[in-house]
């Protein structure tokens, strides 16, 4: 799982460095303001972050108060970050013909970054597995099947390019390199070569997304011919050669394609969170003769669910959603991104923060 | 059968038979302005975009006709389903996705010979033409939108053979009965204000600047006098996940300032994108 990987990475050398410090502040749990979050995660029980288009807010006590870390990254919602642990993490941002990273070894207080001048990015994502070893996945469109992975092996002192397939990352302790997207492709040196995995899915659907695996599982998002979105699990015999189809649920939130039903390790197993809120699945990894629901009905859990991430508590956990809502018709229109939290892996949730996107 | 050629044809077999030639009345303009919100995605169904039609803030579409750099699994609209999304009340961007710049790692590049490239602009402008027609669309004035992906604007010869290429592009869009000319890309990286001084302007752009800014005026690398007379499209968003109406679909967001097919213009209840 990308979020939950320890990693420690030394100071990051690149071109143009620089620091940056910010001060600390508090920020009631209620209405947010600034521009909505694009992405969230929580990495301990109590340490987390929130990255939006001009901010990176992190939290030591679990979502009550957030720091604005003042990352020093230019304004944009094309950005991607990853934290191995309260202290280390990285940022990027893609504006212009310059993708630039941010990193900090001090959970956000200063900052050092770098700049890699390249085509301009339409989407990014971040993960790493150690120390050493991480890397950034840069799309410049979606409808080109390729992207660039930027790796680094000797914890961002430098970043080499390599032509990588499109989707998103995922790494695993051991540094092999994930990246699903209609299929699965992995690397073992850094991106330099790719194999592309065998993912044995069962029946007929219309579409299907690939996520990384996580906790020894690989999620897929299938969406029948008669629309309805269901979530295959699949586990592989052969460390990840080939994987092989051995659980399904069928969520009720529909789903276009593209779109990855969360799946996050909880509680010692995967747990499906249904974008239709109020649902979510603590489904084995294999089939069980007598299976009683797995169908946790889970209070306070939003509608929208996208990111959902868990401590390596298994207990606690994120969940950043958006859905939308108008007032009358198309007017009075706004998307809000609750971030939800839970203490009992999944059961109940309440919601730390709130981002109301007004849109008209 | 190259337009030129059959609007010729048809011309002549009316002189010859002393007939008046009048076409039929279209059912509706075939463009208007539009200063609404809209998303695309590479595919739905009509049950999803009808999610996202009913009290959403969205007014229009993205709509991709095709193109050879168009994804395989992306959505081609039939003509009835692009009828019921034209009942339901979208208007489209009609986005076009051929050849990409050569210097770019699109399996299907047009050529870096500039010759070459004028041609291949003026061959992707007749196919997407014929597609527009084929779907019963009422094409004089319709606007049709090229989406030229991001590529080195730094290589000059790469620069020169895309700006060719659009040159073709807006060449034949605008031969009679002329259709209105766009070119959909990164505002920066797609070189688009490159394209302010070439033979054939086009005549409206699409802009991706995702900055989160709704604002057609705010649009990077685009000089504040260009491209002013309601001739703006805005992606501010790339693709992220938005739930309505229990439909998660991931889509990019838009803001417009310019034409949209169908018309008539729709001016009222503006949304900030102007």
């Amino acid at each position: 799982m990308r979020k939950l990987i320890p990693l420690t990475f030394a100071v990051l050398a690149l071109a143009g460095c620089g620091t940056g410090q910010g001060p600390r502040v508090g920020a009631p749990a209620s209405e947010a303001g600034g521009m909505p979050p694009v992405d969230a995660a929580l990495v301990t029980p109590s340490f987390g972050w929130v990255l939006t288009a001009d901010r990176l807010l992190v939290t030591s006590d679990g979502g009550r108060t957030f720091t604005d870390t003042k990352a020093p990254l230019p304004a944009t919602t094309v950005r991607a970050a990853h934290f191995t642990d309260a202290r280390h993490g990285f940022v990027t941002a893609s504006a212009g013909y310059a993708l630039t990273t941010a990193r900090t070894s001090d959970g956000g207080r200063t900052w050092t970054t770098g700049t890699v001048n390249g085509p301009e990015y339409g989407s990014l994502s971040a993960a790493a597995s150690d120390a050493e070893h991480g890397a950034v996945l840069a799309q410049t469109s979606r409808m080109l099947p390729s992207a660039t992975l930027l790796a680094t092996s000797d914890g961002g002192a430098s970043w080499s390019p390599s032509p990588a397939p499109a989707g998103e990352l995922g790494m695993e302790t051991g540094g092999r390199i994930w990246v699903a997207g209609d299929g699965l492709s992995s690397s073992t040196d850094q991106g330099h070569h790719w194999t592309k995995t065998k993912v044995g899915i069962d029946g007929s659907f219309d579409t299907k997304a690939v996520a990384p695996p996580t906790g020894g599982v690989l999620p897929v998002t299938l969406v029948t011919r008669t629309d309805q979105t269901q979530v295959a699990l699949l586990t592989s015999t052969d460390k990840g050669r080939s994987w092989t189809e051995t659980n399904r649920v069928s969520v009720h939130g529909k789903t276009g394609p593209g779109v990855r039903v969360p799946v996050a390790t909880a509680g010692g197993g995967p747990l499906v969170v249904d974008t239709a809120g109020g649902h979510a699945y603590r489904v084995p990894a294999h089939r069980a003769s007598a299976m009683a629901t797995p169908d946790l009905r889970p209070a306070g859990l939003p509608e929208g669910a996208g990111s959902v991430t868990f401590a390596p508590d298994g207990r606690t956990g994120w969940a950043l959603a958006a859905y939308g809502r108008c007032a009358k018709g198309k007017t009075g229109c706004s998307l809000y991104h609750p971030l939800s939290m839970t203490t009992d892996g999944g059961v109940t949730w309440r919601q730390v923060r709130l981002w109301r996107e007004r849109l008209n | 059968m190259p337009r030129s050629l059959r609007a010729w044809t048809a011309a002549t077999a009316a002189a010859l038979t002393g007939m008046i030639f009048v076409s039929p009345p279209p059912a509706q303009a075939s463009y208007g302005n539009s200063i609404h919100m809209g998303w695309d995605a590479c595919a739905a169904s009509i049950a999803k975009a009808q999610a996202f039609w009913s009290n959403t803030p969205y007014w229009n579409m993205g709509l991709y006709l095709g193109g050879s750099s168009y994804g395989s699994g992306c959505k081609r609209w039939s003509s009835a389903e692009v009828g019921q999304l034209r009942t339901m009340g979208y208007k489209f961007l009609p986005l076009w996705v051929g050849p990409q710049a050569p210097c770019t790692g699109f399996p299907s590049r047009f050529s870096s010979s500039t010759a070459t490239a004028y041609d291949q602009g003026r061959a992707e402008a007749k196919a997407v033409y014929n597609v527009a027609a084929g779907l019963g669309w009422d094409t004089t004035d319709a606007p049709m939108i090229y989406d030229l992906e991001g590529f080195d604007t730094s290589n000059g010869g790469c620069l020169n053979a895309t700006k060719s290429f659009i040159n073709g592009w807006v060449y034949q869009l605008h031969v009679a009965p002329a259709q209105r000319a766009g070119v959909y890309g990164s505002s920066c990286a797609s070189g688009l204000n490159s394209y302010s001084t070439i033979a054939n302007v086009p005549d409206f752009i699409h802009g991706a600047s995702w900055n989160g800014v709704k604002s057609t005026s705010d649009l990077s690398c685009i000089p504040a006098g260009n491209w002013t007379q309601r001739q703006r499209h805005k992606q501010y968003q790339g693709g992220h996940n938005e739930t309505w109406n229990g439909v998660t679909m991931n889509v990019d967001s838009d803001c417009s300032n310019g034409p949209v097919y169908p018309g008539p213009d729709n001016l009222t209840s503006p949304q900030g994108c102007e």
